[in-house]
């Protein structure tokens, strides 16, 4: 009995390695990588462009009519991205829909920010800095303490790993004193120095409420934001910007994405799908982009197969969306095939940045791959043990490859 | 009878447990020296930053990723490639006991010598970073070493079953099976970065099963 | 039990090479066998099958009543094995494997072992490794002495051994035998020594097994006759019968045969061989073996 177990063991090993290598090697020898198109949105003629590769400088400029452009000709229809180029070749319009175009008015009235789904809850060490933001230098100056916030908050000095007993207790009392509810839960801020002021941390409590806190002129100032709290908050990413429209930006646990507003921190929320539900924003599988511009702003939600951009006019009112789509993963002909092959995948690939171990069954595929293993396994290797059979029934090929390897000793 | 075994073992691995515990002291004691360094050139502050967006405390010392896949390969060649030269296996296997309890018992307390290895270097490292670092710092680095532990233990055991096993060509095929199954161990590059652990625990735990399945290869007079 | 070692129908296969056909044998209690075989016939497979290191295709191989694959601890505690090169934990001093198996056997019997090793004059932290193939011998046996076993298994006792330590290893051993009634089979290159030492050999030939008697039996029963005619070349055969073997070497003809002289003679008569009379030549157990397995 202990040999059968043994035995079964050591397929099983097989399974697991076949599953985790088999199928990548496959795709890396058969996949072909997919030309996908990129959307964007002419504010000059107020239509949806796009350019597709054809690998090796083979490029097609284009709007969704149909016309074909050529690439300074499609520069042209791009300012907003263009300008530096536009500028050089003597090309940048002198206004557009009333603005400005200088080089300077355009970058001073443009933001672009942009959530990946590693960005969202990566594996980092929960230490953070404080910077101070009404420091006497042009930059912003890097702090030579660290501090901690989660039962309570606490300063490190790194020097000696010690906690700054003055520092921290001052601040516990301004978090105290506005109402903070300790343990904290979240904690976020644009922790770098490379940005034009610093806005502090965001912080959710222990009752959900949001905090802003900060440090000016070496005093914490700490806000209740007033943000409702039935907000199912998820992440906060903090972007400031000169244009001093929005803090940064919320995602809840229902997709949804609200600008944290300089207007006493009022909520906006932005569009994260347009007409076809099918290519709603999903925060662990897409990417989402929220490119500002001097006349309008562009929402661009990507994923596996597809690049939605949604356009926004100043006051927020969507006019106009389009999806372009390509063939998604699971429907090119190298995964297709692979999914008759094999009954399932094992990876550790995880796009929030993890190493996670885990399953991707093809079921209806993958059952076809099961029959011909079975078929396989009764055909040409008769007399086995009858639970050989209940492997490659599970395992597919992997477990044809385990018992026809590892022989059965009786 | 299992004290016997144990000797045994002991006899075969006691100068490898003396070699390694040295190395691991060694180790430990130039990661103090590291750090020290670091700290004094970098700066205390810019030193903890490095650590915390760099992960360079976990790209300075390799050794914890080395050392348990040195000591559990050290370990099993040490233990078995005597055995199974010259097939003196033979003599273990005549020994009244059954082959089953000889097997789990020769690779377990191999196994146990390798984790009072493992257990003394995390402690060791843990000693070391808490001197510098906060506790979220050595928490991560901590949580890092698991995988790495993994690895070590999956080596001393598939070595092991390779070993025992007396079919080359099975042999080979076990080889790459145990690469894969190494390598899943080591596909982090920073901080506590894997999730479910608990299913590599788990492969890592049938792992000694396959031992005895060699034994039963053996016992059988496979070529 | 009435028999320590008993084999039915046992048949072997190296992947299509059948090595073993249906080979029956029984082992009675206290005595020592030889066994031989020319390479090939099967006698190394026989030996891993005792050994319990290879499990037959067909057929069982009981020792001391249990299958020799599937021997319980119990069982293997009164099984003595000497392996082919004197296997030895070769990484232990001579204290140490000493220790290490004494807890094992119940009935340890430490003075055999330390008799021995006294003998030897080596330190008791010599280690096997450093070890001639001569001493290390000694160790083995004295391991298995010390083991008191029931049953003692020697596989080519005799490889690499200088003609002392051979000497040397069967006076001890017969010493050891015959003093507790212990059942041994043994296997040597060296054919002399199973002569000296043996009561019973057992003979492998091709696949089977060609006979097994008391080697006193043997040397009376089985003869080799000489005569000389040119003209009969090829004409007498070996059968089952008569005739076990024939050698012709110009016009000297050998012949071997468990029959006495007058029958042999009366069987060359039907043959249309008229002689009157046979040398018959004396031979050794080498001599034996090969008249009755043939040079070739």
């Amino acid at each position: 009995m202990l040999n059968k177990i043994s035995r079964y063991t050591i397929i099983l090993l097989m399974v697991i390695v076949s599953a985790l290598y088999l199928p990548d090697f496959f795709s890396m020898l058969f996949d072909k990588k997919e030309n996908t198109p990129r959307l964007s949105y002419s504010s000059v003629i107020d239509e949806f462009v796009y350019t597709k590769y054809y690998g090796m400088g083979q490029i097609d400029y284009m709007d969704i009519k149909g016309n074909n452009y050529s690439e300074r000709e499609y520069y042209k229809l791009l300012p907003f991205m263009h300008y530096a180029n536009l500028e050089k070749w003597g090309e940048l319009p002198l206004t557009l829909k009333g603005f400005e175009m200088t080089s300077k008015n355009i970058r001073q009235n443009s933001q672009m920010v942009r959530i990946q789904p590693k960005d969202i809850d990566p594996p980092t060490v929960p230490l953070n800095i404080m910077f101070e933001a009404e420091g006497d230098y042009a930059s912003l100056q890097i702090p030579d303490d660290i501090f901690r916030i989660s039962n309570t908050i606490e300063f490190l000095d790194p020097a000696s790993n010690s906690v700054l007993e003055e520092k921290s207790h001052k601040f516990q009392e301004a978090m105290l004193a506005a109402g903070f509810t300790f343990p904290a839960k979240l904690a976020a801020a644009n922790q770098t120095n490379r940005k034009p002021f610093d806005e502090g941390y965001f912080i959710k409590d222990a009752t959900n409420k949001i905090f802003h806190l900060k440090m000016i002129k070496d005093e914490p100032v700490c806000v209740n934001t007033g943000i409702d709290t039935k907000l199912k908050v998820r992440q906060i990413f903090i972007s400031e910007n000169m244009r001093k429209e929005f803090y940064g930006w919320i995602l809840t646990e229902d997709n949804d994405l609200y600008l944290i507003t300089y207007d006493d921190y009022k909520l906006r929320q932005i569009p994260t799908g347009g007409n076809n539900a099918k290519y709603d924003y999903v925060a662990n599988e897409m990417t989402i982009r929220f490119y500002i511009y001097p006349v309008d702003k562009h929402i661009n939600i990507s994923g596996d197969g597809f690049s939605q951009l949604i356009i926004l006019n100043n006051d927020f009112k969507k006019i106009a969306e389009h999806v372009e789509t390509w063939t998604p993963y699971d429907k090119r002909p190298a995964p297709i095939v692979k999914s008759f092959l094999f009954p399932f995948e094992l990876s550790t690939y995880d796009p929030m940045q993890y190493v996670k171990l885990q399953m991707d069954i093809f079921w209806w595929h993958g059952l076809i791959g099961i029959a011909v293993s079975l078929l396989a396994l009764l055909l040409f290797s008769r007399k086995r043990p009858w639970f050989d059979y209940v492997v490659v029934l599970f395992t597919g090929v992997f477990g044809l490859i385990g018992v026809l390897l590892i022989k059965p000793e009786d | 009878m299992l004290k016997a075994i144990l000797y045994k073992e002991w006899i075969k691995l006691r100068w490898a447990v003396i070699v390694i515990a040295a190395l691991t002291v060694l180790s430990l004691a130039y990661t103090i020296g590291m750090i020290n360094y670091y700290v004094e050139f970098q700066g205390a502050f810019q030193n903890w930053m490095y650590v915390i967006g760099k992960s360079l405390l976990l790209k300075n010392i390799v050794f914890v990723k080395v050392l348990p896949l040195i000591t559990g390969l050290a370990f099993a060649l040490i233990q078995f490639v005597p055995e199974m030269t010259n097939k003196r296996m033979r003599l273990s296997y005549h020994l009244p006991i059954s082959e089953k309890k000889l097997l789990i018992s020769s690779a377990g307390f191999g196994y146990m010598f390798l984790l009072a290895e493992i257990v003394f270097l995390f402690f060791g490292l843990w000693m070391v970073i808490s001197m510098t670092y906060p506790t979220e710092i050595v928490t991560k680095v901590l949580m890092s070493t698991i995988p790495w532990f993994l690895g070590g233990s999956a080596i001393y055991f598939m070595t092991a079953f390779i070993i025992l096993e007396p079919s080359w060509i099975y042999r080979i095929i076990y080889a790459v099976i145990s690469y894969g199954l190494i390598e899943l161990n080591f596909r982090a590059s920073t901080y506590d970065q894997y999730q479910n652990l608990w299913a590599l625990i788990l492969i890592v735990a049938v792992m000694p099963l396959t031992v005895m399945f060699a034994g039963h290869r053996f016992r059988r007079g496979t070529k | 039990m009435e028999h320590v070692i008993e084999c039915k129908n046992l048949t072997h296969y190296y992947g299509d090479k059948l090595v073993l056909n249906d080979l029956n044998l029984k082992v009675e209690k206290g005595r020592i066998f030889g066994i031989l075989g020319k390479n090939g016939m099967g006698k190394t497979t026989t030996i891993n099958i005792l050994m319990g290191f290879l499990r037959p295709t067909s057929g069982q191989c009981l020792v001391l009543g249990e299958e020799s694959h599937k021997l319980s601890p119990l069982t293997r505690q009164k099984i003595g094995l000497l392996h082919e090169g004197h296997l030895a934990y070769d990484f232990m001093t001579i204290k140490q494997v000493e220790n290490f198996y004494a807890r094992f056997f119940p009935n340890w019997k430490a003075d055999y072992y330390w008799d021995l090793m006294g003998k030897l004059g080596l330190k008791d932290n010599h280690k096997i490794k450093n070890m001639s193939c001569g001493q290390r011998s000694q160790v083995v046996l004295g391991l298995i002495f010390a083991q008191d076993p029931e049953l003692l298994i020697l596989d080519d006792y005799s490889m690499g051994l200088d003609p002392g330590y051979r000497a040397l290893f069967i006076d001890y051993l017969q010493e050891y035998v015959r003093e507790k009634n212990k059942t041994v089979f043994l296997t040597s290159h060296i054919i002399q020594d199973v002569e000296k030492v043996a009561d019973d050999t057992i003979i492998m030939g091709y696949q089977k097994l060609l006979l097994k008697m008391p080697l006193t039996t043997l040397k009376k029963d089985f003869h080799r006759f000489e005569f000389r005619n040119a003209n009969v070349n090829g004409v007498i055969k070996a059968d089952d019968n008569t005739i076990t073997n024939v050698e012709y070497y110009n016009d000297k003809i050998t012949l071997y045969s468990f029959k006495s002289e007058a029958d042999v003679i009366k069987h060359l008569k039907t043959l249309g061989i008229t002689i009157e009379k046979l040398t018959e030549i004396p031979m050794s157990l080498e001599e034996a073996f090969i008249g009755l397995t043939g040079k070739y």
